[in-house]
């Protein structure tokens, strides 16, 4: 029988469970109506449209439990470790300790959009001096001040150095609120120096020997801290295990987005991509389940394109997307528009990338660490960006600017002139607030214009 | 090799020492207002430092290469943006955020020899370690006449002095008779580097009543090293360069920034300073970070003054002249 491939309200998700649960569907244990999450204040979901899949439903349901996993983990007596900035290499030495949960404050940059400005996180951040000329990650000092959306880890690890100067200082500012932060210090990447061998990295950058050294002394520094906090003695095997599961997650991401990416009819909305490629970064706080909740999407993804199925047109017009959304509406609002996501590059590639085996443990994530996007220059990122949008048949690119971010003033421009000079595709920049309801008409006037010149360049 | 030319920076973690040493004449340049709209307009976003400080390096003469530093995220990418725009080497340092580890100073040591090369293939010559001493006794010989000259100048003089110094390497001494400022208040400047049309500030504070008996921000005497040890200069010169750049100019862009609450502390102390004017360039999240948390710590009056690129005297004139009334 085909499947009935729709994108849904919030409200017929209800009736969708109901129809699923009648058929049999098992709920995992965070597994529930999604409507239920609304209750507890996250109401952009009544404003957004999901995948009407039941592998759809437990990815939603497994990201918007996170916080009830981390009190858990708490009451039941792990560490639970802040890992802030790095996006991607600390929690895979974190995850190796036995009785560790790891997770990104980061990650409630989102929850201004998630509960539309009600928790009052943005506003706690002004009142601390950190107004909206900073990113919206200082919804994280909100967070830690209000104590009311993750538990106060046991111990925080911030990267710091070749990183954005506002998470910096809203990290600094959170210092001086007085929790104390474990720095170190990734240093900007550049090429090998006249007469140096370079040290491959992971997605293709090439470095200097001596960057990777000094990363690998950096991590051994959080291993010692990790130690000191657990009580456990971390060794190679340990950590090989861990790299070992994160290249899983990470295989199974590829993939999903492989086949998502150059499939001919889109087999799973940008939106629910976007949260999938999230899970990357810190596993959602529970590793095994990212396996099965991945596990699931990419059957369903097979399963759509065998049966030629998925959504939208077979014309819509295929997106390079560029930085992650403040606001996840417009992830429906540019598939409204007439395009499909097609390559993205949500500022943690190399957590994409699986983590090298040919190299000691310690020193294979510090070369990961070296293949952040954003630690290397712009024009590095810009290199990626283009081979990926040649590998992926992208068609234009657009540029979410995240307002505030210090980074986004001056790396567009870059990115934008290489994209136009190599590949002779469009670029559009566009700023995404955290909830962007006012300027949704201006957006969508926008977004629809870059779909209609490409359009018409197909034409031509 | 040409001794006369001149290598640029802004950055007050590269070491002037380092590069006279290699030959070349170091010039850390005060960027002042240029009329070019190339290479960067103004825009949100872009920090007017940084713009002035391409503009400026677009239009100096006799220059070798252009140094910048990743102390702040617009100046780590800045060698891209005017890559196009000049055909002068660039070269980009990375100074560490972090700096209580062993490892940091190592990374730190690490970068300035990669200078060091950077400035042997233009043209420089290898320092030996009698060369790199005696341009360190030379500096720091400067530095101390340029210290000794506070207070028996005129404060914005005395910061003009410092800015010459760092651009020509030459005290200039001053004869200007110092009028009396027994009764003026004693202010504080903290905060980010400055242009030339910001030391107009110092005038505004005057006539209002004020005397800035600390230059706090980077163009000031905050970013100067500290003295250096003789015997460990004669030691290991590379090394005491290090501890006396690295391990001693406060910031806060650090990680942990605790050390410039350290200086702050020690130097509103000892200037017995009253009030503390904090500036600062729009879009510069690193010391807008700080304002509030200042203001909480010094328990002493603080005005936050926010740069855009202008004349700063007509947005801020009325503040600062209130200001000073309040103290």
């Amino acid at each position: 029988m085909k499947e009935d491939i729709r994108q849904i309200s919030l409200l017929d998700w209800d009736k969708n469970y109901a129809r699923l649960k009648r058929a049999g569907l098992k709920d995992p244990f965070y597994g529930g109506l999604l409507s239920r999450h609304v209750k507890e204040g996250d109401l952009r979901l009544l404003r957004l449209k999901f995948d009407n899949s039941p592998e759809a439903l437990n990815l939603w349901n497994f990201l918007l439990t996170e916080e009830e996993r981390l009190k858990a983990a708490r009451q039941n007596g792990k560490k639970i470790v802040g890992t802030m900035k790095d996006l991607g290499t600390v929690p895979v030495l974190a995850y190796a300790f036995s009785n560790v949960v790891a997770f990104y404050p980061d990650g409630a940059w989102w929850i201004p959009c998630i509960m539309e400005l009600s928790a009052g996180l943005l506003s706690i951040a002004d009142s601390i001096g950190i107004n909206d000329s900073f990113c919206p990650v200082r919804a994280m000092l909100g967070a830690f001040i209000s104590g009311a959306h993750f538990p106060i880890p046991d111990l925080l690890i911030c990267s710091t150095g070749a990183t954005c100067d506002d998470f910096s200082a809203i990290a600094q500012r959170l210092s001086g609120l007085g929790y104390p932060i474990h720095w170190w210090e990734i240093p900007h990447r550049h090429p090998p120096d006249l007469g140096e061998s370079g040290v491959p990295l992971p997605g293709g950058f090439q470095t200097s020997p001596a960057l990777v050294d000094h990363v690998k002394s950096e991590l051994e520094g959080i291993k010692i801290s990790l130690e000191a906090l657990t009580q456990e003695t971390l060794d190679e095997k340990k950590l090989l295990a861990s790299i070992e599961v994160s290249n899983r997650i990470r295989k199974y991401l590829n993939e999903l987005r492989r086949l998502t990416f150059t499939a001919n009819l889109c087999p799973l909305p940008a939106l629910e991509l976007l949260i999938a490629e999230m899970l990357a970064i810190h596993f959602c706080s529970d590793r095994e389940e990212t396996m099965h909740v991945l596990e699931g999407l990419l059957y369903r993804v097979r399963k759509r394109i065998a049966t030629e199925t998925g959504f939208f047109n077979r014309d819509a017009v295929r997106i390079f997307w560029v930085n992650p959304v403040a606001d996840l509406s417009v992830m429906n609002l540019l598939e409204d528009c007439g395009g499909r996501i097609c390559g993205t590059e949500y500022l943690f590639t190399h957590a994409l990338d699986e983590i090298p085996t040919d190299s000691p443990p310690i020193e294979a994530l510090a070369k990961m660490a070296l293949a952040d996007p954003m630690v290397g220059s712009a024009s590095d990122r810009a290199k990626r960006i283009c081979r990926d949008m040649r590998s992926f048949g992208s068609e234009a690119m657009i540029i979410s600017k995240i307002p505030g971010a210090s980074h986004c003033a001056l790396e567009g421009s870059i990115i934008a002139e290489k994209i136009r000079r190599d590949l002779n595709l469009p670029v559009l920049e566009i700023e995404v607030p955290p909830v962007c309801d006012s300027i949704r008409t201006s957006l969508r006037t926008r977004l629809s214009a870059l779909i209609e010149i490409v359009k018409q360049r197909r034409k031509n | 090799m040409n001794p006369l030319k001149r290598v640029v920076y802004s950055c007050p973690y590269i070491p002037a020492e380092w590069i006279a040493a290699h030959g070349f004449k170091p010039s850390r340049i005060f960027p002042g207002v240029k009329k070019r709209i190339r290479p960067i307009n103004s825009a949100a976003g872009i920090c007017p430092y940084l713009r002035a400080f391409l503009n400026e390096v677009k239009a100096e003469k006799d220059v070798a290469a252009v140094l910048f530093t990743t102390v702040c995220d617009q100046m780590r990418r800045a060698p891209e943006i005017i890559g196009s725009e000049t055909p002068l080497p660039l070269f980009l340092m990375h100074v560490p955020s972090t700096w209580k580890t062993v490892e940091a100073r190592k990374l730190y040591l690490s970068q300035l020899r990669r200078l060091g090369f950077f400035l042997i293939r233009l043209g420089g010559a290898p320092p030996s370690r009698e060369t790199l001493c005696q341009a360190m006794n030379t500096y720091d010989k400067q530095r101390n006449v340029l210290r000794d000259a506070k207070g028996w100048v005129h404060s914005r003089a005395f910061s003009e002095a410092i800015v010459r110094f760092h651009r020509t390497g030459e005290v200039v001494q001053n004869t200007e008779k110092l009028d009396e400022y027994n009764n003026k208040v004693p202010i504080a400047l903290i905060g980010g580097p400055l242009t030339s049309q910001d030391l107009s500030l110092f005038d505004v504070i005057q006539d209002a009543g004020g005397n800035v008996v600390l230059d706090g921000t980077e163009t000031g005497e905050r970013t100067m090293p500290r003295k250096f040890h003789r015997q460990q200069t004669h030691e290991d010169p590379l090394l005491e360069l290090t501890d006396a750049y690295f391990g001693y100019i406060p910031d806060a862009f650090r990680r942990p920034n605790s050390e410039l609450y350290v200086w702050m502390k020690r130097e509103f102390q000892a200037n017995h300073v009253k009030g503390v004017i904090l500036i600062r360039n729009v879009w510069c999240d690193i010391w807008h970070a700080e304002v509030a948390r200042i203001r909480e710590w010094i328990r002493i009056p603080l005005l936050d003054i926010d740069l855009n690129g202008e004349n700063p005297v007509s947005r801020n004139k009325t503040r600062i002249r209130s200001f000073l009334e309040l103290l």
